[in-house]
């Protein structure tokens, strides 16, 4: 079982923190270096965490549990115009990247108005590649439990709403999880109340997950997320000079490969794994919505009758 | 903050409350809040329709040269007009508006203060040049107000109403033809409005 981390301190010998995950068998996620300060979020073996913790303390630096790591949310909002940006859109993604999980907004191209909101199959092919839709709303009751549901047909992840009232989730058809005191805001969400509601989203976002996990561990996946980022690293050259932020992006059942797909698809199959099978074997790899990049879904043991 | 400076009415109370406070941020954000004097909304998603009225204060000249600056015709001889600045601040706009008319050659400004025109007709131009319009601040409200409509506005609301005049801006949007019923509604909050300050006043 490996644990979501994430460590940040200086830059001054954090490779050894790197070096030590490894050695325990975790995975390093990602890294962002700001000038002399170091973030990693990264997968450590859940009986060594001490020994990461230890050499933390060691460096001055600080662990924190990243319960969203190796997920990806879709932040969607009805258009990108500046009644949703960046506020509250922005700072809701923020908070959720805090705790180590890898957003992208999604502004629809008709998701305004009551009667007039609509979602094309190209959106909802790209929100249904998340592991979880965070869709923002608005201020009014009506529009959010009325007009809003139209935006969820053919969302196949689950949907978290936000919105201003206080609303029940029966309500909300098709949404599993509602978010109250958001709402459209137009200035920067800093007061206590906002803060919570932030850190309300983050929770039950968080407990999506543990429910998808636990869903996960039933019928396991034949191998796991992080292990596949790991061979293509070391047998994919290209991807090391992919500019991305994330060039190999972990989601729930799988991995989003950024590199085209037409070139590189092949050669992404083709990866190999020490027990001798070859990834095209225990996952299938197809076409992103997204920039043409690729999406590897890994097939469970029960498709494959292994694990690796 | 129990004023009535700002009202938002809506069949939902609470989504009035959070619309007052976007309003109020939208007016911050552009500097507005000393434009208008008094601001009504209505609100009602159910219809839909959205009403704002916005209560313009009044006495917002606009800025001439003889305002900032000193205009004496040039020395004998010398078909020029000279204007001595008090304030650098129109510059730019100042400058604009004479190498429109008079051309780029005509306009010299070598020292900071002090910008020379030449021209043949210099006894009529020194007092219509004192007279010329610089600064149309009337004008960058307007643009400023307009522009704060389309922010508040709720997004998918795209079908119109409007009277922008001196005294107020009021504006019906909704995503449905806008009824009858609504403009009337506008109307009456506007003259209720105007009433009341009619006789605060």
């Amino acid at each position: 079982m490996l644990e979501p981390m994430m460590y940040e301190g200086g830059v001054h010998k954090h490779n050894l923190i790197e070096e030590l995950v490894e050695d325990l068998g975790g995975y390093i996620l990602q890294k962002n270096i700001m000038q002399t300060e170091v973030v990693i979020i990264m997968l450590v073996p859940i009986k060594d965490t001490g020994l990461v913790e230890d050499l933390t303390k060691k460096l001055l630096g600080e662990l924190t549990r990243a319960p969203l790591s190796g997920t990806e949310i879709a932040v969607v909002a009805p258009t990108l115009a500046y009644h949703h940006l960046p506020h509250p859109d922005c700072d809701i993604a923020e908070f959720l990247r805090r705790k180590g999980a890898k957003t992208n907004m999604v502004g629809l191209g008709r998701g305004v108005g009551a009667r007039t909101c609509q979602i094309s199959a190209h959106e909802r092919e790209l929100i249904n590649e998340h592991d979880v839709a965070v869709y923002v709303f608005g201020n009014f009751k009506h529009c959010i439990t009325e007009s809003k549901p139209k935006l969820f047909e053919g969302i196949d992840i689950p949907i978290v709403v936000t919105g201003a009232p206080e609303i029940d989730i029966a309500d909300i058809p098709d949404a599993d999880v509602y978010v109250g005191n958001l709402g459209r805001i137009a200035h920067r969400l800093r007061k206590g109340e906002e803060m919570f509601a932030m850190d309300q989203v983050v929770d039950v976002v968080g407990k999506i997950f543990d429910k998808e996990r636990e869903e996960i561990g039933k019928d396991l996946l034949s191998v796991m997320p992080p292990r596949v980022k790991k061979e293509i690293e070391d047998q994919v050259p290209a991807i090391n000079e992919v500019l991305s932020p994330l060039p190999i992006t972990l989601r729930l059942r799988g991995l989003k490969v950024k590199l085209d797909f037409d070139e590189f698809h092949e050669q992404i199959g083709e990866v190999s794994f020490v027990e001798g099978v070859k990834l095209k074997d225990i996952a299938d790899i197809r076409r992103s919505n997204m920039k043409n990049f690729i999406l590897v879904d890994i097939k469970t043991k029960s498709e494959t009758g292994f694990l690796i | 903050m129990e004023d009535d400076t700002i009202i938002v009415e809506s069949p939902e109370e609470l989504g009035a409350d959070i619309y007052r406070r976007v309003i109020i941020d939208v007016l911050s954000d552009l500097a507005l809040g000393r434009v208008l004097l008094k601001v009504r909304a209505f609100v009602d998603v159910t219809e839909p329709v959205f009403i704002f009225l916005g209560l313009r204060k009044k006495g917002l000249a606009s800025v001439k040269i003889s305002d900032f600056a000193d205009l004496e015709i040039g020395g004998y001889g010398k078909a020029e007009v000279l204007i001595s600045l008090n304030k650098e601040a129109y510059i730019p706009q100042l400058l604009t508006k004479l190498w429109e008319r008079y051309g780029r050659g005509n306009i010299l400004h070598e020292e900071r203060t002090l910008i020379v025109v030449e021209t043949p007709d210099y006894m009529t131009e020194v007092d219509l040049l004192g007279d010329m319009v610089i600064d149309e601040k009337v004008q960058e409200i307007n643009d400023r107000i307009v522009d704060a409509m389309l922010r508040i506005i709720p997004e998918g609301f795209r079908v119109r109403y409007h009277q922008l005049t001196d005294e107020y801006i009021l504006f019906v949007a909704s995503e449905d033809p806008i009824k009858q019923d609504w403009k009337d509604r506008a109307v009456s909050m506007r003259d209720q409005l105007l009433k009341e300050v009619g006789l605060n006043a």
